[in-house]
């Protein structure tokens, strides 16, 4: 049987539109580059003189770090891997800041803790006045002062957490608590810390 | 009977090219992109430091970036100096030029405007002190001391 001179069939082009966009939807995604990620914090308003408060002495945790980067914390000599363990005892008062070395507890009032006392009931005290005092030098390398910082904000995470634990049963995380739930953690553990402008 | 490849050779077959200015386009898409999330370059050496519990800055838009480090052209000396958008920027300046910022943001996000410092690790600590101290005269009170995420050894 007779057969015409056949051409080769062309190539079935209209799916490479979909390859197009799916490599455009590809390079969109993995290009969202490099996200900033940094420990943040909230400044205090500048006012011209400085502002003096009364803090007892038993609420402060002062964290000290010199030119030669030797940290201090309260009074001694120690090292930075033991920070967070100490500031965790500071706020909970325990270990060596139990009773009157550690900072006070205040009952919370359910006007100004709506969620702390819906969960924690009436009666709950929280370490409110407390305050962690960092002070530097100018000397100080950015390097320890990250560290520093580091371990104290790793302290609060690590007691929100376990609060978060044994309260819900759940990490302290945005997307397993709901948003009572964190801000009544928030307030149960405030973090106060205070960086005191670098000393010459 | 039929003919078997009678002529030896089969054409070969086109490419189509209906699609090229599709693939142009998601080219071009991603180079739109790419250009618009830029960052200046450099002019600094800027070695962030490492810390586990850093925070993702969600909204690009309320960002801006400093950068503090030692300059990378030795002409400018060896002191750590504070670059924003191309530009070192003197100390005295970072009021005027923070204001200058805010006022350049939309009028609801301005007072959640975010200030990121990437900070070199052997920065001493005088010069952070200086730029918070005028962060905080320019009203920039949310910052952010820009990191590298690092997994926690201990627990």
């Amino acid at each position: 049987m007779a057969r015409k001179k056949r051409k080769a069939p062309s190539i079935n082009s209209s799916s490479s539109a979909d390859l197009a966009f799916t490599l455009l939807i590809f390079f969109l995604v993995v290009t969202s580059m490099d996200t900033d990620e940094g420990l943040t914090r909230l400044l205090p308003r500048w006012t011209e003189e400085d502002t003096k408060m009364e803090i007892k002495k038993r609420n402060i945790l002062n964290v000290l770090v010199n030119a030669n980067n030797d940290l201090m914390v309260a009074d001694d000599v120690a090292r930075v891997e033991d920070l967070c363990e100490k500031a965790k005892n500071f706020v909970k008062a325990e270990g060596d800041y139990a009773g009157d070395r550690g900072p006070e507890y205040i009952q919370a009032s359910a006007e100004k803790y709506p969620e702390l006392v819906q969960y924690f009931g009436a009666d709950v005290k929280i370490p409110k006045n407390h305050v962690i005092s960092l002070q530097s030098d100018y000397g100080t390398s950015y390097e320890m002062y990250i560290k520093v910082q580091n371990e104290l904000v790793a302290a609060y995470n690590q007691l929100r957490n376990e609060l978060a634990q044994s309260k819900f049963g759940k990490p302290y995380d945005e997307e397993e608590l709901s948003k009572e739930e964190m801000q009544a953690i928030k307030d149960y553990y405030p973090m106060n810390i205070s960086e005191a402008n670098a000393k010459y | 009977m039929g003919k078997f490849n009678k002529g030896g050779k089969k054409e070969m077959p086109e490419l189509n090219t209906s699609s090229l200015p599709d693939l142009v386009f998601s080219i071009l898409f991603f180079f739109m992109c790419i250009t618009h999330m830029r960052e200046e370059t450099a002019k600094v050496l800027v070695n962030t430091p490492q810390a586990s519990e850093v925070v993702k800055l969600e909204n690009k838009s309320l960002v801006t970036t400093v950068l503090v480090g030692k300059p990378k052209d030795k002409k400018y000396g060896v002191e750590s100096l504070i670059q924003f958008n191309d530009d070192f920027l003197d100390i005295e300046n970072v009021v005027p030029k923070m204001t200058q910022q805010r006022q350049s943001m939309k009028e609801v996000d301005q007072p959640k405007m975010q200030v990121s410092m990437k900070i070199d690790r052997d920065t001493k600590m005088g010069v952070v002190t200086e730029l918070k101290t005028q962060l905080r005269k320019a009203q920039c009170l949310k910052i952010s001391y820009s990191a590298k995420k690092q997994i926690r050894r201990n627990k």
